[in-house]
């Protein structure tokens, strides 16, 4: 596949700073060779109307405080608004294990916590894009 | 050929070679070492004047003749939680278990200056008691003689919340009848920080170095027993800076905030006999140790030499401590605890002042009681238990010690010279220069991690291959939709019930005084009394130096500010 066809919009929804962890994720996907737009802190309307603007193919959040349970469901709520409910969603960070469930059924379709090597991260979003992507 | 049944047979090597080596040979900053050190390696080591007794100029050895047996380093604990009433109930908690300080650790709403109802704060306010007005900091303070207290602002590499939360603290001394110039504490006060680490929401340099001055030079009137800033080489590290440059850009920043004191007519004496810094203990164990001592003596030698300090005492270092964040797995986390315990025990035998605590749960949730507990108990096994106080540096004198401390200052010197070639650390700090530097430190050490140069055990060495998700205690949020609701509901019957007209006039004088020298705390003092909120005081500021009112430029100035 050709990763620089894969859109990846790289941001932390709201306020939190903590953003050490956003960059060094988004180098590693733009090394792989993936399109990366860092959005750094946006609202959750913002986030949604950048993902559609730029027709990004994943949305990547940062959370490491508890905010995601907040922002993740309104991010959902802004990208279906705007058709892009099919756009991959990540999110990274100190994610309660006991959220993981109510996270996937939203539609959050990769958890990355603390630790996970990058070539995991690289990996999963290859290959969820792979079919879209040719 | 293989049938099935071999084809899953495990193989299991008894060839050791690979794993009873040490993987990585030098040290944090990158000092390739010798097997072993000797006199050889201190030759133009002078007793008297590199080291000196414990209580003695330089201070290698410790800032009071004894060190711990006679003052024992002060433990603090970050902590916040989702209220006001709720950080105070678990500060009592850990007071009770021998936390010695009350700390004010900001969430992300205070530290960007922006009020709870702001549209980007709005999902950040649900967990940490962020005070938007001084009426929210008098909550968390109730009943306490403010006298007695020590006070610690880590404005999370936010130096604004910094200024505002030293006078909110003023404003309800003042409130209370309390005595300001007893008041104790101590507050970071480092925008070059700011402008080398901070996150991604930034405030305008300019005004950060003018609020710098102005706060350092109310708290010297004002509040003489509280400290006016400190140099924070904590966030350095945790950006990925070695210690080399922790120590050449931190006490290149202690030096020009000395001598801004100086400029504004503060004779060294007010300012210097407080000098403080604030390190991370890192995991490279002597580079810790070694880089406290030699922060020590270089401060000395610039008090003395540069700053022409008259009483040995004006040459003193503080150092405060935290054991870093970073260092915390989320794998194997029970892990953490020895590394906490490692680290904390480094900055002791480093002769640290002041040791703050990570939890071990960090990476999982916000910590919990249990863990907060468990890092107090490390305190006090190390304080109590090992013996280790029992005697000023203890490890003074060993051949490696003393050869590492001098070759991280003399590395260090070399990037203070470095700094001030290019014109000082304000120039290298504005310029962007020092930015980049932390940047490609991050880089490396993260690419060292990946490539399993750095190890970390349990993430790139023996990684469990199915680890489970451990009993963690979690700490429980309150309900996050009503927290959020009930604060904006708050805020918004603050903003509705205050005396607009004295809000409007202490804010409108705010502003005209910022375009002016004058000094503007006394003048944010008076907007906190009349009832006016961060994002208000902030913004008044910010339009006195022709920025926009708001700092992401979301929402006007409102109304009744017209």
């Amino acid at each position: 596949m050709d990763e620089s066809k894969v859109k990846i919009l790289m941001v932390k929804a709201g306020l939190e700073g903590h953003w050490a962890g956003l960059i060094v994720v988004s180098n590693a996907l733009r090394n792989a060779g993936f399109e990366v737009i860092y959005g750094g802190n946006m609202t959750p309307v913002e986030v949604a109307a950048t993902a559609a603007q730029e027709d990004v193919n994943v949305v990547g959040i940062s959370s490491l405080t508890a905010n995601y349970m907040l922002t993740v469901p309104a991010v959902i709520k802004g990208l279906k608004e705007r058709g892009k409910g099919d756009v991959l969603l990540l999110l990274g960070g100190t994610i309660y294990e006991d959220d993981f469930d109510a996270l996937k059924k939203m539609g959050v379709a990769g958890i990355f916590t603390p630790g996970t090597p990058m070539e995991e991260i690289i990996n999963f979003v290859r290959e969820k894009t792979s079919a879209k992507v040719k | 050929m293989t049938t099935k049944g071999e084809k899953k047979k495990k193989e299991i090597s008894l060839d050791r070679t690979k794993k009873d080596q040490i993987t990585k040979k030098t040290t944090e900053s990158g000092f390739e070492l010798k097997p072993s050190y000797g006199p050889r390696d201190l030759q133009d080591f002078v007793y008297e004047r590199d080291s000196g007794n414990d209580g003695e100029y330089p201070y290698l050895r410790g800032l009071y003749p004894g060190m711990y047996r006679n003052i024992l380093w002060v433990s603090a604990q970050a902590l916040t939680r989702e209220t006001p009433e709720k950080s105070r109930m678990e500060q009592e908690v850990i007071w009770e278990h021998g936390a010695a300080t009350f700390y004010f650790s900001s969430g992300d709403v205070n530290r960007t200056g922006l009020d709870p109802d702001h549209p980007l704060a709005k999902y950040d306010i649900a967990y940490s008691p962020e005070n938007y007005s001084y009426k929210r900091m008098e909550r968390s303070l109730q009943g306490i003689k403010l006298e007695e207290g020590i006070y610690t602002f880590h404005g999370a590499s936010s130096q604004q919340d910094d200024v505002l939360c030293v006078a909110q603290l003023a404003t309800i001394a003042d409130l209370w009848g309390a005595d300001k110039t007893k008041i104790r504490g101590s507050c970071i006060n480092d925008p070059i920080d700011n402008m080398a680490t901070a996150f991604s929401i930034d405030f305008p340099f300019e005004i950060g170095m003018r609020l710098h001055g102005d706060l350092t030079e109310y708290i010297v009137r004002e509040m003489p027993t509280f400290s006016p800033f400190a140099a924070i080489a904590y966030d350095l590290w945790e950006a990925g800076c070695n210690s080399v440059q922790q120590l050449g850009i931190i006490l290149s920043t202690l030096t020009a905030y000395h001598q801004i004191a100086l400029d504004r007519g503060i004779p060294f004496e007010q300012v210097g006999r407080r000098a403080t810094i604030s390190m991370a203990s890192s995991m490279d164990f002597f580079e810790t140790v070694c880089r406290i001592r030699a922060a020590r003596r270089m401060w000395a030698r610039i008090a003395k030499e540069r700053f022409g300090a008259s009483d040995p005492k004006l040459c003193r270092l503080r150092i405060a401590i935290r054991t870093p964040g970073q260092t915390i797995t989320r794998q194997q986390p029970l892990n953490n605890i020895a590394r906490i315990g490692f680290q904390a025990l480094a900055a002791v035998l480093g002769g640290a002042s002041a040791v703050d605590y990570a939890r071990h749960d960090e990476a999982f949730c916000i910590p919990s009681e249990e863990s907060s507990m468990v890092s107090l108990a490390l305190n006090h096994i190390i304080a109590q238990e090992t013996g280790v106080g029992l005697t000023a540096d203890p490890l003074g004198g060993s051949y490696y010690v003393e050869w590492l401390t001098n070759k991280l200052e003399e590395e260090a010197n070399k990037l203070m010279k470095e700094i001030e070639d290019m014109g000082g650390i304000l120039k290298v700090a504005e310029s962007g220069w020092l930015r980049r530097l932390v940047n490609s430190a991050r880089d490396e050490r993260m690419l060292a991690l990946e490539k399993g140069e750095q190890i970390q055990v349990g993430v790139n060495y023996f990684r469990l291959p199915d680890e489970k998700e451990p009993e963690i205690v979690e700490y429980e949020f309150d309900d996050m939709d009503k927290l959020q609701a009930d604060l904006l509901e708050e805020v918004r019957q603050y903003k509705a019930n205050r005396d607009i007209q004295k809000t409007r006039q202490a804010l409108l004088t705010l502003r005209e005084k910022a375009k002016t020298k004058e000094n503007l705390m006394p003048y944010i003092v008076n907007c906190f009394k009349a009832d006016a909120t961060r994002s208000e005081i902030l913004g008044m500021i910010r339009e006195a130096y022709g920025y926009t009112y708001d700092t992401v430029d979301m929402i006007e100035r409102p109304e009744f500010l017209n």
